[in-house]
């Protein structure tokens, strides 16, 4: 098992004055090393809170209970000196918006050296900055050596997430949790900064956590997927089964929401309804309420996670669901 | 090409000229008074603590401004006065800012009880109305200017406390700050190289602002003889020996004027600053 770099077993987060709903309920994963796994789910269901659980990011009314390891080492509930040791070096973070994720007074070299030198006491001042010119070499920034000086304002989206992708490298951390790296950025700019996170994260073996929403980027990074849905996992599975055999109702609905070359005339398909908020979780499958499969059990039990050929989902139905039609792309 | 209107508008060159004009205005009457305060010994016509003259004179080519009821220039004492009022100000918004920020700053950032402790104190002092907290502190400490300073700044530190742990709190939410977490940065250094040089904006407008209405406060416990002692050509005292008899009404015109124009020129000096630091709320 010590492949296994990320261990996650049934993490629930609850924040305070939820009168005891959890945001996030029984969530198991596992990121093994070099591997490439996404988390997709709508806005609220808890991807986000639950990678930021990991990295202790969570304010403290948020009381997270369950597992999570990193190379067998426990992170929920460790101490800060041992979390800080850990953050920055071992797991890194990318941020949603580069905008903002960068320090606005101090030049991009600094911010650069300062992760290095935050880790690696003995590393000088000079050699860290003979390093952070590597690394903006290394996320293919032109110019680096003038660059270095600059101020965040001074770079465009794309840019300033290539430095915000340069810091979390900086360290050669095993992990990098990436929280929707590229929704802030223009879609041109989006795949060039996903091909050069695969890349430098092939280069250095580094596991990568993918959280997004967007089908299209798990379509072309990761390897396994999870989906989530009000807080907890519905489906696990490699990333061509997502796509060709879709387990649970969700994953379906999700797959057929997406625009599609062929009609452009028809209206958009969607899922009904909203998801559910922690305080308003329906009984039974979470999903139910919006699943045109859902039956009287549905209503009920909650349904646990239980393989179907090589994926797990969380769904009563399981096996009796028709055979997910592709869309047939007939000329 | 060259020939396409502008896709922004400028702003016309006399209105800028006229929203910049205060700002100049008082900051070359606050030169004035700052080289007065510095030089004014050496330049003015008498003593300001001794009889020069015949009391109670008009205002006439020897004595520019009259005399008072001793029979001193009041011209020499009004120049005489800048350097307490301006060192005074000085002091007190300083030391005022310096205390409120570092105990602002140290509840926004720690939180939870120690924070409250805190914030619950800034609370008490703001519930008692300025002046009347300065007088009774002055007065507990015993008159003089230092006392005076000293109460002031217990008046003035709670504004600052308040508006830096509420810059802490919203800068501390930041996501730079949450990346600089995310990777390991100590909570010392994320105070001080993270959040803290986000925050200075509102604490310098703020400042500049203040200057005059400590000024004012200063000059109003002089008045009430709670500042300066006697002899001392402080402003506010001064006010308030004219204010006997306004038959002899120069006693007061010229400190009187002296106050009106430092408090004003620190206003609009106050309102330009905050024009530069943070243009997108007052524009007109």
């Amino acid at each position: 098992m010590s492949d296994i770099l990320l261990d996650v077993r049934g993490l629930d987060i609850a924040f305070f004055g939820m009168a005891g709903q959890r945001s996030v309920r029984d969530v198991s994963l596992t990121i093994a090393r070099g591997e490439t796994v996404s988390i997709v789910g709508e806005s609220g269901s808890g991807k986000s809170v639950s990678m930021r659980a990991i990295m202790g990011l969570l304010p403290d009314s948020a009381y997270v209970s369950g597992s999570a390891k990193f190379l067998g080492q426990e992170l929920i509930g460790a101490s800060t000196a041992t979390l800080r040791s850990l953050t920055g070096s071992r797991i890194a973070m990318i941020f949603q918006d580069p905008l903002t994720a960068l320090n606005p007074l101090l030049s991009i070299g600094d911010q650069i050296s300062e992760a290095i030198r935050i880790h690696n006491r003995d590393v000088s001042r000079r050699e860290a900055r003979e390093r952070a010119l590597q690394l903006l070499r290394d996320v293919a920034i032109p110019f680096p050596e003038k660059r270095l000086d600059q101020y965040p304002h001074e770079f465009s989206g794309g840019m300033r997430q290539r430095v915000v992708i340069a810091i979390a490298i900086a360290n050669k951390p095993d992990l990098i949790i990436a929280d929707e790296p590229t929704t802030a950025l223009d879609v041109t700019v989006q795949a060039e900064v996903l091909d050069l996170l695969r890349r430098l994260c092939r280069q250095n073996g580094t596991g990568l956590a993918l959280i997004t929403h967007d089908l299209g980027v798990v379509a072309g990074m990761a390897e396994r997927v999870y989906v989530m849905y009000a807080g907890s996992i519905v489906e696990a599975a490699l990333v061509d089964d997502i796509f060709e055999r879709p387990a649970h109702p969700y994953t379906r609905g999700l797959l057929r929401s997406l625009p599609k070359m062929k009609d452009q005339a028809k209206r958009l398909e969607d899922i009904g309804g909203t998801p559910p908020t922690a305080a308003s979780l329906p009984t039974g499958c979470a999903f139910h309420p919006r699943c045109s499969f859902a039956t009287d059990v549905c209503r009920k039990e909650t349904p646990r996670l239980n393989s179907y050929g090589r994926s797990i989902a969380a769904c009563h139905l399981g096996g009796s669901l028709p055979a997910f039609e592709k869309e047939i792309e007939t000329a | 090409m060259s020939a396409s209107a502008p896709l922004i508008a400028r702003r016309p060159r006399t209105k800028w000229f006229w929203s910049v004009l205060p700002g100049y205005f008082g900051f070359t009457i606050i030169s004035f008074w700052i080289v007065a305060a510095l030089t004014a010994r050496f330049w003015i016509p008498y003593s300001p603590f001794d009889t020069v003259g015949s009391r109670l004179t008009p205002p006439s080519f020897d004595h520019l401004f009259g005399t008072d009821a001793l029979g001193r220039d009041v011209f020499s004492r009004t120049m005489a006065g800048a350097l307490y009022s301006i060192p005074i100000a000085f002091v007190v918004v300083t030391i005022g800012a310096f205390i409120g920020c570092v105990l602002g700053a140290f509840a926004g950032f720690v939180g939870g009880w120690r924070s409250a402790v805190v914030m619950r104190l800034v609370d008490i002092t703001l519930s008692f109305p300025p002046m009347l907290l300065a007088m009774a502190v002055a007065a507990s400490f015993g008159p003089g200017l230092t006392t005076a300073a000293a109460a002031m700044i217990i008046v003035w530190w709670p504004l600052y406390a308040r508006l830096m742990q509420a810059q802490v709190l919203s800068v501390i939410r930041m996501e730079h700050v949450e990346a600089a977490i995310a990777s390991g940065v100590r909570p010392g250094r994320l105070l001080l190289r993270h959040i803290l040089p986000l925050c200075w904006t509102p604490i310098l407008v703020n400042a500049t602002m203040d200057f005059g209405q400590v000024v004012l406060l200063a000059a109003s416990l002089s008045f009430i003889g709670l500042g300066a002692a006697p002899p001392a050509p402080e402003w506010g005292a001064m006010v308030s020996d004219g204010a006997v008899n306004y038959y002899f009404w120069w006693i007061a015109a010229a400190p009187g004027v002296a106050i009106l124009s430092v408090v004003l020129a620190l206003n609009f000096i106050g309102d330009r600053v905050r024009d530069i630091l943070d243009p997108r709320k007052h524009q007109s």
